[in-house]
């Protein structure tokens, strides 16, 4: 797989910072788990991060702080968190899912359009942005529209173009408005994308316009 | 006993390294004193930064110390990379707090279970004082313009709006000054690779 679509270095350092929405922190990190190189460049990010607090000013302290934090020095340690309830069974979407977001199917494919179909899934600690599979088999057209909220969009499965370039699995869109879209899925392999919507869904952004009359947004 | 040091005084990686060893050996509270001193204001600058209030921020420099002295046993203390995993425990549990607080106040409305793992992001045992200390260098042969505008956007809250204020530029420069920073620190990353 040769990855040509990557993160901006500020998305990445963002990522590393702990400072993207939970949604979109899971599309980056499949897209790490999809490409070397990238997995690499976020250590660096992290490591960044290591280096940049150190040479953060120091803020003042509550003076009892230091006394509050010896005091529970000796506390019993907490119970290390067990390894969590089976997952429930989830539903079987027919294709491979990357690590991160495995356990975050809720639902199977609902139908939104002839060759389209759409999951939610599961991110209920992020309020601000959704999180959704798209699935459009080979050929399809989607509308041409505009685009105005931030949205992060991974191939998991075939490939589509638009005036951007071509993104075959693995590719990462990176939107943040001011672009236009004609989507085209390309070759004989449906195509499945991974995206993060930011905000509500706006009627002209690339999969909230598709999604949005399913999800009640 | 009372934090050693002043705040101001420098903890290189080495020094920092040999302070968790000794929590690791014998529960040393003067070297957890000594750490405690130098990261704890610091944590607070990150804290602040990304958006907790006062009382977030002390329970989260609390929650990060005491991880640091529960679990300094399992630090890499040949090669690890002390900077980098303190600020990663502070991230995660910076996410997780915000996480918990979304997930309490929707979990009426959605009745999902508590127990969905919290993204790892990238697991900061792999980072090493070697890669840390790679990093140190290429930020330093960075032009100090450069270096500001990294510092600014890695723990701004509100990124872009800060670097215009502090810098006095314009916000529609920003952001390709904060990426031609970060390509540039990128090409140096790889050129000590």
């Amino acid at each position: 797989m040769t990855v040509k679509h990557h993160p901006t270095p500020e998305l990445l350092a963002r990522f590393a910072a702990g400072s993207l929405s939970p949604a979109a922190a899971l599309v980056v990190e499949s897209h790490l788990s999809m490409c070397d190189t990238c997995e690499g460049e976020a250590r660096d990010m992290t490591a960044l991060g290591g280096v940049l607090l150190e040479r953060l000013a120091p803020a003042d302290l509550d003076a009892r702080l230091f006394e509050r934090t010896l005091a529970r020095l000796d506390e019993p340690r907490p119970a290390s968190a067990s390894a969590g309830r089976a997952r429930r069974t989830t539903p079987d979407l027919g294709i491979d899912l990357p690590a991160p977001i495995a356990g975050r199917v809720n639902s199977g494919w609902r139908w939104m359009g002839p060759g389209m179909a759409f999951t939610r899934l599961d991110v209920p600690e992020d309020e601000r942005t959704s999180l959704v599979l798209l699935r459009i088999a080979a050929g399809r057209r989607m509308p041409t529209h505009g685009h105005s909220g931030a949205e992060l969009t991974l191939v998991l499965q075939g490939a589509f173009t638009d005036e951007h370039g071509r993104f075959a699995k693995g590719d990462l869109a990176e939107e943040d408005g001011d672009s236009h879209h004609t989507p085209v899925v390309i070759g004989t392999e449906t195509c499945v994308c991974l995206a993060a919507i930011e905000g509500r869904l706006r009627p002209h952004s690339l999969i909230g316009r598709l999604v949005s009359p399913f999800i009640g947004l | 006993m009372r934090p050693a040091l002043s705040d101001g005084e420098p903890l290189d990686g080495h020094e920092a390294a040999r302070l968790v060893a000794a929590i690791a050996a014998h529960g040393d509270r003067q070297a957890f004193a000594r750490l405690f001193a130098f990261y704890a204001p610091r944590l607070k600058s990150f804290l602040t930064r990304q958006g907790f209030g006062a009382s977030d921020c002390d329970d989260l420099i609390q929650d990060t110390l005491l991880t640091v002295w529960r679990k300094a046993g399992q630090f890499d203390l040949q090669s690890g990379a002390v900077s980098t995993w303190i600020f990663t425990i502070c991230r995660n549990l910076g996410i997780d707090r915000r996480r918990r607080l979304v997930r309490r106040s929707r979990v009426a409305e959605l009745e999902t279970p508590e127990d969905l793992d919290p993204t790892p992001l990238v697991d900061s045992d792999l980072i090493s004082r070697e890669e840390e200390a790679r990093v140190r260098k290429a930020l330093g042969q960075l032009p100090a313009e450069q270096a500001e505008v990294i510092a600014l956007s890695y723990f701004g809250d509100s990124p872009q709006t800060e670097i215009a204020r502090r810098l006095g530029i314009p916000l529609g420069t920003v952001k390709s000054r904060v990426r031609l920073a970060l390509t540039r620190l990128r090409q140096l990353l790889g050129d000590f690779q």
